[in-house]
């Protein structure tokens, strides 16, 4: 079991390490797009309100579209999403989506792709096919729900060193971080792997369905009702959309995530209201139909049977969307948790075999491999997201493709880190990779506050606390960069004046 | 309020059930305590862990509550081990 725990963990450990970091970072998706697009303010207005100046924006905007769709991910975010199919006689290069603040003004923002980006990476990856990235990701959460089984078996004193954390021993402490943070947050992190792969089970599984429907597209209409515009059957002026987003709101007891108009300005029109993302702990939404004439409600549909409502809350746990914002941080620092669990288990594997090697300067190959590829990952990612952020400042606000920069950013930034790992000696590289990153995560509320005017006091004074929290979250990141960067070079001193053994002399 | 009275419920629980077990009490108390003190120890520690949970449950219905008692539990237990840690380097240095 122990031999299971070891390869299995360290295999897929680099990819499990990006997936969690991101993912973690995945709670506070909302929050890091409203900082990445500073032009658009926070101002909280009721949900009604947002989708009934949304509605007339789009009406006046776009007056023959045949539907629209309006969007609204939830209490946090910071503006709608507009996307709209125009009539027949609109020219081809007509706007068919658009981005509206909550109070139904639209919004010039820079073009990013802000805290989604660092979402969709966690289970689509980057670079490469969707459809092969979810398969790597679901091996990966397969080997991970391995390791933790593997593991929970090989940890056989589980609950006697249950609080045991012996810091400043070498690999004795890094075995005593490894247990602690998975031992602890044990609950979170079989949570996470299991319903994460829930999530995507009908990509890995289609069979059930394929079992069940002849036709795949029929299990999504029965699954997920996306109704087609009807016949037009003679102009209709649209009823007021507050109304009615009130009153499903009222029905539901939570807020509305979606409006979608089919045939709006005619008598066949359809309003369908959908709950938001966030309002409970199923992420399967709920939705009324209304007539769009006459404002009247015709049907309902919520999602029904007991497999779909357990799949909903697995999926709803996973994402955490309904979490209000002290549960919130509870998941993240457990997604933390979970970040230094891999990290760990990483380096610890490095630390058990250094006493073991022949000649402790000049490693074999594979040794040297996974500590290089060690310092890539754990460190090279943050790295790189810091610099993701400072892009976000940096680029001009013109730039064509100025997203795709950004994203192309994270990932040079982290493949520099790589090749800066390869090419120097790997104590060297630790410190210095990390030194780097304090750098940077500390840049980050600097050049905010030079590029945009809103610096932290600002932020603070004026109670904007999604940009005041992020730049102080930027500095604990460099302080938690500082303290480990600390460590390990004191250890290479101690190791230089030979005052520890040598084998003690663990990247820290 | 309640999400406060919930880490220190859980930090104490954890507190007591780490107290509990022999193997960490010289680190705590400079030696063994007597099986009954330790057996208190644990059902109190217990105790506690139930009632953050019930509490939380009430306030914030079943489903929800268990989460963020859960949640609080890993936050409580990780109080404890970092109170434990400095009671053995203390006692290590004297």
């Amino acid at each position: 079991m122990a031999w299971l725990h070891t390869w299995v963990g360290l295999v897929l450990g680099w990819l499990l390490y990006a997936i969690f970091v991101t993912g973690t970072s995945a709670y506070y998706q909302e929050e890091i797009t409203q900082w990445m697009t500073p032009e658009i303010g926070s101002a909280a207005v009721a949900s009604d309100k947002s989708f009934a100046a949304a509605a007339d924006w789009v009406q006046h905007k776009a007056p023959d579209a045949q539907e629209w769709s309006i969007f609204l991910a939830g209490k946090r975010a910071p503006g709608l999403q507009l996307y709209w199919t125009n009539g027949p006689d609109a020219p081809a290069d007509a706007p068919t989506e658009a981005r509206l603040d909550r109070q139904g003004r639209e919004v010039k923002a820079r073009e990013t792709q802000g805290g989604y980006f660092l979402y969709r990476f966690h289970y689509d990856l980057h670079y490469i096919n969707w459809y092969w990235a979810r398969w790597l990701v679901g091996i990966a959460a397969m080997a991970m729900l391995v390791a933790i089984l593997s593991g929970i078996i090989t940890h056989k004193k589980i609950i006697t060193d249950y609080f045991m954390l012996r810091l400043g021993k070498g690999q004795r402490s890094w075995l005593d971080v490894h247990n602690a943070s998975s031992v602890l947050f044990l609950p979170f992190v079989l949570m996470m792997t299991y319903t994460g792969l829930v999530s995507l089970a009908t990509h890995y599984m289609p069979w059930g369905i394929a079992a069940n429907y002849a036709d795949t597209e029929k299990f999504y209409a029965a699954a997920f009702p996306y109704p087609s515009p009807p016949e037009k059957t003679g102009a209709a002026k649209l009823a007021p959309i507050g109304p009615m987003v009130a009153a499903a709101e009222r029905n539901w007891g939570m807020a509305a995530g979606g409006v979608r108009v089919l045939n709006p300005g005619d008598r066949s029109a359809q309003v369908i209201v959908s709950s938001g993302v966030d309002g409970n702990m199923s992420a399967r939404p709920r939705s009324l139909t209304f007539d769009g004439a006459t404002g009247r409600l015709v049907s309902a549909h919520d999602p029904s049977g007991a497999a779909t409502a357990t799949e909903g809350v697995m999926i709803g746990l996973h994402a955490g969307r309904y979490a209000q914002p002290i549960l919130r941080g509870l998941y993240f620092l457990s997604g933390i948790a979970g970040c230094v669990m891999i990290a760990s288990g990483l380096i610890l594997w490095t630390v058990k075999r250094r006493p073991r090697l022949a000649d402790p300067d000049k490693p074999h190959f594979g040794f040297q491999l996974v500590e290089k590829l060690n310092i890539g990952a754990i460190v090279g990612l943050p790295l790189g997201i810091a610099i993701y952020f400072l892009a976000n400042r940096l680029l001009p606000v013109g730039l064509a493709g100025r997203g795709d920069w950004e994203i192309d950013s994270l990932f040079l930034a982290w493949l520099a880190a790589f090749i800066w790992a390869a090419v120097r000696p790997s104590p060297r590289a630790w410190a210095e990779t990390t030194a780097v990153t304090v750098l940077l995560f500390a840049a980050v509320p600097i050049v905010s506050a030079l590029t945009t005017g809103r610096n932290l006091f600002h932020s603070i004074a004026a109670g904007e606390w999604i940009f005041a929290g992020f730049d102080l979250a930027m500095l604990a990141l460099a302080a938690g960069f500082w303290t480990a960067h600390r460590r390990i070079v004191r250890r290479a001193r101690g190791a230089a004046e030979g005052r520890r053994p040598q084998r003690n002399t663990a990247p820290a | 309020m309640i999400d406060l009275a919930l880490l220190l419920l859980t930090a104490a629980g954890f507190a007591c059930l780490c107290a509990s077990v022999a193997r960490h009490q010289p680190a705590l108390f400079g030696r063994a305590l007597p099986k009954r003190r330790a057996r208190i120890l644990k059902r109190a520690g217990w105790s506690m862990l139930a009632l953050a949970t019930m509490l939380a449950c009430i306030n914030f219905g079943s489903g929800y509550g268990l989460v963020e008692a859960l949640g609080f539990a890993s936050l409580g237990a990780l109080a404890a081990m970092a109170l434990l840690s400095r009671a053995t380097r203390q006692n290590a240095r004297r």
